[in-house]
């Protein structure tokens, strides 16, 4: 089973990662993931929020979809799309369904500042004069519970440490990431890890030159020989929103008007020291958007509204975990210079790749539209479940029942709502783009849902869709038709989630004209 | 006014029983010949019902996607009622010589309409009429109606 490995650094990381989830969702990543977060800030909104992603896309994994699924017209038979959402684990182990750690504990009090992360006060008077040349009195006693508050020259001491010391901790989130990433190192397999950070703040910036460095010398020290097969992948971000100016912090604290020095400083130091990455990302926004009303040095009141430079970034992981083989010793650099964000300038393999991607996030959109607005209180009133012709044919007659799936169907609802919410706001700043991936004013909750569902995009050529107002009926309509044999076990859910895919998939390729 | 009616009404009893009647055996062979047309006219109006006018019925949120279907088959069968008993009626007065012989409009609906036979025509083209309706929404195109009528 080939895996592939992200770390997610700090805030924006986490965000990014996030990203990375609703993609997998919507079946934009085919191997099996392996995540890591990584932040000092260990109560972070941002981090916390895709955990409980994370924790909610692995119930929908697990349900059982079908397996070569066939269907049968007219004596002929035809095969069907094989399961396409939810189908990326992450984090599972082996066939079990639990996961391993996706959250990297720091071991150390949030109260630690960082003058006790490098024991100032018993170092020698020489170092001492030596390391005030670099820290002020206030990077010293600033505690690094809520993170490195744009210092990366604090980071960077920081947490290569904090990461080392538990890097070899089997019970670990890092310490298992390794391991597997060593399991498959000396399996030969190949092996590819994408990082996510900003390069314009304190904890992303530390901690994008300190990874490579990290799982090199893990792998390494297992004395084996083939670490020489691991590559590396970064998505840097470089400015891209904005936040309020902080007030009465004591301290250190973030400042949006210092991230385009920082990011300068940072890519120039990265331009001297070569962070070990093959495949390097640059992303970001020309226009920075305000993403947060609040100001907030970290801790659980850093939730930041999610933004289309995150998604962007996950689709560099993809590109670059698509990408066919390359050297160790190869660097590529990747970004857009527009003044669009289409699909046409995300990253993407070819322009087939291009329309696939549409294809499948315009399904998803729809398939979480559908079911949020429309599908999930009318799923969970039995009495019309019954009388639906497909629940007839491929439930009850197959002896299943979602009835009893009410967990399940809350924990999809939930998820839809999330992935809704993400897209809405990851399209708040390209409101006034011309060619727009989506109708982002119809994403919004509300009214019209039904008239809605066919016109959540527009064709690939931007063209007006086949079925504006009657998204709905043609989606149900399919979904009547559908009555698939397939092999192996199912669960309800799995099944309900992949007839009604099927159904949305057929629906989009028809109204968008997407295939 | 009232006068002027009831003349009118005893010139018509006084017409209908002025003119010869039409003899049962040609209603008969009237019914018989008809019998498999009017069933043709049902099925007709079943298949064009339910290959073009049903599919458009398309789900919406909530429904009961059978019930709706039903009401639409409902509406098309009281449309199948009046078309086959007007054709009946216009058939029998204006086309069909019953031996040889055009009888007047008052005479036909009397002695051909207002009959058993005709009210079999009639069920008739509503059997045939439901029985494809059943059959085809039941088993062609696999749409979200398709247990609306037969239920297995």
């Amino acid at each position: 089973m080939v895996k592939n490995y992200i770390i997610a650094i700090g805030g924006s990381g986490s965000r990014c990662l996030a990203a990375t989830v609703y993609l997998s969702a919507a079946g934009l990543f085919d191997n099996h993931l392996h995540v890591t977060i990584i932040d000092p800030d260990q109560t972070n909104g941002n981090a916390e929020q895709t955990r409980k992603l994370i924790s909610s896309y692995h119930a929908l994994n697990l349900c059982e979809q079908p397996a070569r699924p066939r269907d049968r017209r007219f004596f002929a038979r035809r095969s069907l799309a094989d399961p396409a959402i939810f189908r990326p684990s992450i984090n599972r182990k082996g066939e079990t369904g639990d996961q391993y750690g996706y959250f990297w504990q720091d071991p150390n009090s949030p109260d630690r500042t960082f003058g006790d992360s490098v024991e100032f006060v018993n170092a020698p008077k020489p170092i001492k004069n030596f390391a005030k040349l670099f820290y002020e009195r206030e990077d010293l006693e600033m505690p690094l519970g809520k993170g490195y508050r744009g210092r990366p020259n604090v980071g960077a001491v920081t947490l290569i440490s904090d990461l080392r010391r538990t890097v070899g901790n089997p019970h670990s989130a890092l310490g298992q990431m390794m391991g597997s990433i060593r399991a498959d190192v000396q399996a030969e397999r190949p092996v590819r890890v994408f990082v996510y950070g900003s390069v314009f703040g304190g904890t992303g910036a530390a901690g994008i030159p300190s990874v490579p460095r990290l799982a090199q010398d893990s792998i390494a020290e297992s004395n084996t020989t083939h670490h020489e097969k691991m590559r590396f992948g970064v998505a840097m971000l470089t400015p891209y929103f904005t936040f309020p100016a902080g007030t009465a912090v004591a301290g250190p604290a973030p400042n949006s008007s210092l991230q385009q020095v920082a990011t300068q400083a940072a890519l120039l130091h990265y331009g001297h020291n070569d962070p070990g990455y093959q495949h390097v990302y640059v992303i970001g926004a020309p226009e920075m958007a305000p993403t947060n009303k609040n100001y907030s040095i970290g801790g659980e009141s850093q939730e930041n509204d999610p933004h289309y430079v995150e998604m962007v970034a996950s689709m560099g992981a993809r590109d670059f975990f698509m990408k066919g083989e390359f050297s160790r010793n190869q660097r590529f650099m990747h970004y857009v210079d527009g003044d669009h964000v289409g699909w046409r300038t995300l990253p993407c393999q070819s322009e087939q790749d291009q329309k696939e991607v549409k294809r499948k996030v315009v399904a998803f959109a729809t398939f979480c539209f559908v079911y949020k607005h429309l599908l999930h209180d009318a799923v969970s009133d039995g009495d019309w479940l019954r009388r639906q012709a497909w629940y007839a044919d491929n439930f009850i007659r197959r002896g299943y029942t979602l009835e009893t799936s009410t967990d399940a169907l809350n924990s999809l609802n939930q998820f839809c709502d999330g992935f809704l919410r993400w897209l809405e706001k990851v399209g708040a700043p390209l409101a006034e783009d011309s060619k727009p991936l989506f109708n982002w004013s119809a994403l919004a909750p509300g009214q019209r849902a039904e008239t809605l569902t066919g016109q959540l995009s527009a064709t690939l050529s931007s063209g007006d869709p086949k079925y504006p107002k009657t998204g709905y009926g043609h989606i149900m309509d399919r979904l009547s038709r559908l009555t698939p044999t397939y092999d192996g076990d199912v669960s309800p859910m799995g099944l309900f989630i992949y007839l009604l895919y099927q159904a949305v998939g057929e629906f989009c390729d028809d109204n968008y004209a997407l295939d | 006014m009232k006068e002027v009616m009831s003349n009118q009404v005893v010139f018509i009893l006084q017409a209908t029983s002025g003119q010869s009647r039409i003899a049962p055996i040609l209603v008969d062979r009237w019914f018989s010949e008809l019998a498999p047309w009017i069933a043709v006219l049902g099925a007709s109006l079943g298949l064009l019902v339910a290959l073009v006018w049903l599919p458009r019925v398309l789900p919406i949120p909530h429904a009961d996607d059978a019930r709706r279907a039903r009401r639409r088959v409902l509406a098309a069968l009281c449309f199948v009622v009046i078309l086959s008993a007007g054709s009946l009626l216009l058939y029998a007065s204006l086309v069909y010589s019953f031996n040889n012989r055009i009888y007047p409009f008052a005479v036909v609906f009397a002695d051909v309409f207002m009959t058993l036979k005709t009210f079999t025509l009639i069920l008739i083209a509503i059997s045939s009429f439901l029985a494809v309706v059943a059959l085809c929404s039941r088993f062609v195109g696999r749409r979200s109606y398709r247990y609306m009528l037969i239920r297995w």
